[in-house]
């Protein structure tokens, strides 16, 4: 084998069929969108449409977001799903805390969102209040389709991103 | 050391302090004060603020401990001068061993800078030069020290008294926390002025005749008002129920006995809370029903009735009146009234009413707590027996233990907020279950606000967790619990929820605020806004 390829066929044209040229970032965010874990954990009634979505019937597991991982540490996506009291928020920050990098959150239903029915003293108006949120899911409770249709969106926000948007944020705070 | 320049900076008070104790350089006018021409080189009579002449060198060391006195007796401290180390550092040939100490202000530096910055300016945007003024040459040191005055134990504030013997108020502002309660504004009118956020020190006693809280400015207050209403601020600060306002008085204080304030007794219906954690968060207190009981019922029956009486009765006077009128007009008499039946009550919604015990579980448990009773009744078939606090861990021992009640289970435990009740501020009341006979009795007792209930645990080992829910919620203690701790709210939280008092929306526990920040900037602001709500935001640690 020579300069000239394969077979004495010309190098490049070979190359192009046997090769596909893309850049590193979008190789990992192909691989981050089509594998993300969930943490298993919920705060109220909106878990039980979480688990709905992953059990056979809608089968959240096609998208590659069917392992509910019992560790933060494992997991990519937080899904709060109910929800959030004033006693609950430090655990929940806590969790986030302890994700590892890259990490999204989606809001499941209206308490998680806004606060939902509860303007009381116990309930913190939405989950946004303590950590950053990528998805919002309205409904009470949202439907599991909802959930997975919240959840194909996550994956086009991880397709789309690149490393500047993450650190970008953190540049214009230190400058 | 000698004083060769000697000014008044803007803000003069006409108050005579320097006149006195220094006559031969200041002189005080109607509207400021002058240095004397007869003390100057230059000979003019002005404030010597923009010129800067200087003091004849005979008086230059004479009088300079009269000048720093009366600097330092100066109440707004517009008394200026430059002063250096002796007489001999003025002749320009021995300024570079004298250092002269430029005292207080140094305006030269100040246009030097000035001068810099233009000619920079100049150049760097290609402009024609404009001819910069010559710099006026610097004294080679100029350090500046701090004032002479400053170092020496204060002058004693009777010197700058006209009437030395007075004490009186120096400054007077409020601190943060400010509830808005009128006490002060009740003890002294002329000084505070509470506004609906706050409370402002008023412009008119003021040295800058401004309305704040004077909180970050201190500004003074004119001496005459300190010294005239010296007992009325001390008298409004002591009798703040937040301890807020805080004052500097010159010489002794006087004596101020304070009662306490009858401004700070709330009044009924909408008020404000008194809690430092969470001021002006305005509660509208609900109108609760009165406690569902016979006696209220029957009072709520005679009330009624005595009513429609009253207004029969006065029918019928109407009618006596309009027809001794009509007689003598010579008129057809009116027609007599008619008593109006009771209206069909068609509200099938309506509770029933309420009737007297005739249950023999109910008459069993009279004869068993004699006098301990307050009252008894069935509604709707629901039996309900009052009984004083005194009496409850025996009510509920018969009921549990007595071979004709066998009240095996307390199915539920819980209690009602009437704040605007006599005599009582919560009912406590106990729902029990005997599954034995299928039957279900209500005990109720009232607690005042504070007081202690036996715990029921002993008896009823279900009543653990539900006592634990009305101390989080009402405050209600229970003597003989074995763990009385909050059991739905954190360990840390402030205030009792279901009181009728409490905020809906709390006292800002909700409002907290840590999102994602990498150089922890906004979790320590919500700590910092947190601890100004007087809340503990602790995160709890794990076992």
């Amino acid at each position: 084998m020579g300069m000239n390829g394969l077979n004495g066929v010309n190098g490049p044209d070979v190359l192009e069929h046997i090769l596909i040229t893309t850049k590193v970032e979008k190789v990992i965010n192909w691989a981050r969108a089509s594998s993300v874990w969930p943490m298993s954990f919920g705060l109220a009634c909106c878990a039980i449409e979480m688990m709905a979505a992953g059990a056979s019937k809608f089968d959240f597991d096609r998208f590659g977001a069917g392992i509910f991982r019992a560790t933060p540490r494992q997991s990519d996506l937080m899904i709060v799903a109910g929800t959030v009291t004033y006693k609950m928020a430090p655990v929940i920050k806590k969790l986030y805390d302890q994700m590892p990098e890259p990490k999204w959150v989606i809001a499941l239903g209206s308490c998680a969102t806004a606060g939902g029915p509860f303007d009381s003293y116990h309930t913190i108006q939405g989950v946004d209040k303590i950590v950053p949120v990528d998805v919002y899911i309205p409904g009470c409770p949202p439907r599991p389709e909802s959930l997975i249709y919240g959840f194909l969106k996550l994956q086009d926000k991880i397709m789309t991103s690149s490393m500047a948007d993450k650190y970008g944020e953190i540049f214009e705070a230190v400058s | 050391m000698a004083i060769t320049k000697v000014w008044i900076e803007e803000g003069c008070i006409v108050c005579n302090a320097c006149e006195a104790e220094c006559p031969d350089v200041f002189h005080v006018t109607e509207e400021s004060c002058h240095i004397k021409g007869d003390s100057r080189k230059d000979g003019h009579e002005n404030e010597n603020r923009d010129e800067k002449g200087e003091l004849k060198a005979d008086l230059q060391s004479s009088l300079e401990a009269a000048i720093v006195a009366a600097a330092a007796a100066c109440p707004v401290e517009v008394i200026k001068y430059e002063q250096v180390a002796s007489v001999e550092a003025q002749t320009p040939a021995a300024v570079s061993e004298a250092e002269p100490t430029v005292s207080q202000t140094a305006p030269v530096i100040d246009a030097d800078i000035d001068h810099a910055v233009d000619a920079a300016l100049g150049t760097a945007l290609n402009v024609p030069a404009v001819p910069v003024a010559p710099i006026a040459p610097l004294p080679p040191v100029l350090a500046i020290v701090p004032p002479v005055i400053a170092a020496k134990p204060p002058v004693p504030p009777t010197a700058l008294i006209p009437d030395a013997a007075k004490p009186r108020i120096a400054k007077v502002w409020i601190e943060e926390g400010c509830i808005v309660c009128n006490a002060c504004e009740a003890d002294s009118p002329e000084v505070f002025h509470v506004t609906e956020t706050t409370c402002m020190i008023k412009a008119a006693v003021r040295l800058d005749g401004k309305e704040t809280e004077n909180r970050v400015e201190k500004n003074g207050l004119k001496p005459e008002e300190g010294e005239r209403l010296i007992t009325s601020i001390i008298t409004a600060s002591k009798g703040c129920p937040v301890d807020v306002i805080k004052y500097e008085v010159l010489g002794d204080a006087p004596l101020v006995e304070v009662k306490p304030h009858d401004a700070v007794e709330v009044a009924a219906g909408p008020y404000i809370f008194d809690y430092v954690t969470a001021p002006n968060r305005q509660v509208v207190m609900p109108k609760t029903v009165p406690l569902p009981s016979l006696h209220t019922y029957q009072e709520e029956q005679k009330a009624a009735a005595a009513a429609d009486e009253a207004k029969w009765a006065k029918q019928q006077a109407d009618f006596e009146s309009a027809k001794t009128k009509a007689v003598t007009e010579g008129k057809d008499a009116p027609k007599p009234p008619v008593r109006a039946l009771p209206k069909k009550n068609d509200n099938d919604m309506e509770s029933p009413a309420p009737s007297e015990a005739k249950d023999p579980d109910l008459l069993h448990l009279m004869d068993l707590l004699d006098g301990k009773v307050s009252q008894a009744f069935e509604q709707s078939g629901e039996l309900t027996l009052q009984v004083h606090p005194d009496g409850l861990v025996e009510t509920l021992m018969f009921c549990k233990g007595d071979a004709s009640l066998r009240y095996e289970m307390l199915a539920d435990q819980t209690a009602t907020h009437y704040p605007a009740a006599d005599g009582f501020a919560f009912s406590v009341v106990y729902q029990l279950t005997s599954i034995s006979r299928s039957k279900r009795l209500r005990v109720r007792v009232l607690v005042k606000d504070g007081q202690e209930l036996e715990s029921a645990v002993q008896i009823y080992p279900s009543a653990n967790w539900m006592e634990r829910e009305i101390y989080d919620m009402f405050g209600i203690r229970f003597n003989g619990h074995p763990d009385l701790t909050r059991i739905l709210c954190p360990e840390d939280w402030e205030g009792y929820p279901l009181r009728k008092e409490y905020p809906t929306l709390g006292w800002g526990q909700r409002d907290i605020d840590f999102r994602e920040d990498r150089s922890g900037v906004l979790m320590r602001m919500a700590m910092e806004k947190a601890g100004n709500m007087g809340i503990n935001l602790k995160v709890p640690k794990a076992d």
